[in-house]
């Protein structure tokens, strides 16, 4: 296996493809969708893009149909994957995703074994790589994965914080969003703690 | 809490000496954690006619008294229900710091226990007491300083067990780190409806959905039902979605046939779930409701009879979100991907057969230990239990696991 592209020695590398990613979660926030997007790179090339859909998907909300396993799926129903298992394929696979993956996503890509993965902002509500668990780099049955976040952190939460002044409809009890007012302060990194308060909201509330 | 289910009088089904099952609730993780908490509290003996005269002087002397929560432990105990290291520990003679509780069983006198050590430096309270009725005619108070456990017990066994070997402790019938047991107990009562028949026959179509994908060499023998119980009114559970492991069943596309982690999102949580969102859709009429691609990675339409009869049985009402209200069952502990989809799909009960250890993510005491279910950081909670029936043992294959990545 060869080794992931580490983060400081070529940031514009993956900042391109977190741009990939970032444009998915654009469209996603424009279908009224929680606005998470990403892309699967191979050979640095994308070979599948995911946004979220977890409200839309087939009209009726489907509360698992995270970015991740969209693009995933196009991966799996890929011809070219005929001669090459899945898992070798994804052992020379990376991840960039806007938002940290969650507890079940950070499993799943263990579990597909995926080589890297780069996130924009981290997710203190469910996140599996360092927000509230650490899937990637406990101790487990498959391989674990190096995980680095922090690209374009800054977009990815106003993404999340535009998302929450809309109107999830699908939701059972609708709260009230006309009285929101959408925040375009972000706190340095330095003082994280207090920032991912704000995603953990907002987060909690694309969820639901 | 463990129920044990045996059919109380002979019916006609004709395996009525079998064991129906047993449900064993988890521990959460929080429940682990606390379990072994103690706090260092102080013990005095004093005469029981000076209790509220005590009482009122540290009330007096030691306001903070209530910050932290002691409820669960015995104020007052007489010597009799003391645990027994505390009662054999007697020397004769009394005054010394060191010295147990008591040097002869008495009458007349009961052990205080008095408050948290880190409330009131310990020669304050000699001070204090010692210059204040009833001590100011007695010799000095012997104070002891006892390690009590911090949080309520979680049951009548645990409180039992405490009063042996800390102090003596009474079952409130709450639980501060899980589900308010008496919510327990009625779920429990549900889920063993009609003597667990019920329950056993979602079990045997888990099973045989697992059977079937395993013999079609799609999966490795696991399966999930899906089920609830509002369609009948009558607390009948009904099976909504039952599906097979499918992780090596993608046609065509190199996820191996018996090797390998193949299409992860195949497991048959993940499959099931996807089932009962299509029969939602198709409650709601919509035309693509039973579309799919070819191939279909996320699996989540039927793959053979069993699983097409339940899908197209009228289980579900219309206007449901996502899996508000079902319960669901694997026939082994699930992974921590399929255990986080049910909590993203607000399950309200998860049952399951065989424990895995090294891949399960809902037990807390065992295994990984991540008990999922039930996570104060997490923003769904359910309950969770072990159904055993003796069919699934804890999963003995031998398989190593990979140490942790090196950062």
């Amino acid at each position: 296996m060869s080794k992931p592209p580490s983060l400081n020695e070529n940031r514009v590398y993956h900042e391109n493809f977190m741009r990939e990613a970032i444009a998915m979660a654009e469209l996603a926030l424009q279908s009224d969708e929680t606005p998470v997007g990403c892309v699967f790179v191979h050979d640095s090339k994308v070979i599948a893009r995911g946004m979220n859909d977890t409200n839309r998907s087939l009209n009726v909300p489907q509360g698992t149909h995270h970015a991740e396993f969209i693009a995933l799926s196009q991966i799996l129903s890929s011809p070219s994957l005929s001669s090459s298992s899945i898992t070798t394929l994804l052992n020379q696979t990376d991840l960039y995703v806007t938002v940290e993956p969650c507890i079940m996503c950070a499993s799943a890509l263990r579990q597909y074994g995926i080589r890297a993965v780069y996130f924009g902002c981290a997710n203190e509500r469910f996140g599996g790589t360092g927000g509230v668990l650490n899937i990637h780099s406990d101790m487990g049955v498959e391989r674990g994965y190096p995980c680095y976040g922090g690209i374009f952190r800054e977009e990815a939460i106003m993404l999340l914080r535009r998302f929450y002044v809309q109107e999830n409809e699908k939701a059972p009890e609708t709260k009230q969003k006309k009285t929101r007012e959408l925040k375009t302060d972000i706190l340095p990194l330095a003082v994280e703690d207090a920032a991912q308060i704000d995603i953990r909201e907002e987060r909690l509330q694309a969820e639901a | 809490m463990t129920t044990n289910l045996e059919p109380s009088h002979p019916t006609s089904d004709g395996d009525d000496n079998r064991r129906n099952g047993t449900l064993i609730q988890l521990k959460t993780k929080g429940e682990i954690e606390a379990a072994d908490k103690t706090i260092n509290v102080y013990v005095v003996e004093i005469p029981i006619k000076s209790a509220s005269v005590v009482l009122k002087l540290l009330r007096d002397a030691i306001p903070n008294q209530e910050s932290v929560d002691l409820q669960h432990l015995r104020r007052f105990a007489k010597q009799e229900f003391l645990p027994d290291h505390l009662k054999s520990f007697s020397t004769p003679g009394n005054g010394n710091q060191s010295s147990p509780l008591s040097a002869n069983p008495r009458t007349g006198t009961a052990y205080l226990l008095i408050c948290p050590t880190h409330l009131i430096p310990q020669d304050d309270l000699s001070t204090l007491l010692s210059a204040n009725p009833p001590f100011s005619d007695l010799p000095p108070p012997t104070i002891l300083t006892l390690p009590v456990p911090l949080y309520s017990s979680t049951s009548l066994a645990q409180a039992a067990a405490w009063s042996r070997t800390h102090w003596p402790t009474s079952f409130k019938n709450t639980n501060p780190h899980g589900p308010h047991p008496p919510f327990v107990a009625r779920a429990e009562v549900g889920l063993l409806r009609d003597g667990g028949r019920d329950m056993r026959k979602l079990v045997e179509l888990a099973r045989k959905a697992g059977d079937e994908a395993a013999m079609a060499r799609k999966g490795p023998g696991v399966g999930c039902v899906i089920f609830g119980r509002e369609k009948r009114g009558d607390g009948t559970a009904e099976a909504v979605a039952v599906a097979g492991d499918a992780r090596w069943g993608l046609e065509g596309n190199g996820c191996g046939e018996g090797r390998g982690a193949g299409n992860v999102m195949a497991h048959a949580v993940m499959r099931a779930i996807g089932m009962v969102a299509r029969k939602r859709l198709r409650l709601d009429g919509a035309e693509d409701a039973t579309s799919q691609t070819s191939p279909n990675p996320f699996a989540d339409l039927p793959r053979n009879e069993l699983e097409k009869t339940v899908f197209d049985a009228d289980t579900l009402n219309s206007g449901g979100y996502l899996c508000v209200d079902l319960e669901i069952y694997t026939t082994q502990e699930p992974c921590i991907m399929c255990c986080m989809a049910v909590l993203h799909s607000r399950f309200s009960r998860c049952l399951f057969g065989r424990k895995m250890p090294r891949t399960g993510a809902w037990m807390a005491e065992s295994g990984l230990g991540y008990g999922l279910f039930w996570r104060p950081e997490l923003n769904w909670k359910l309950l969770c239990w072990q159904w055993d029936d003796g069919e699934e043992k804890v999963d003995a294959k031998s398989c190593n696991q990979s140490p942790p990545l090196a950062r």
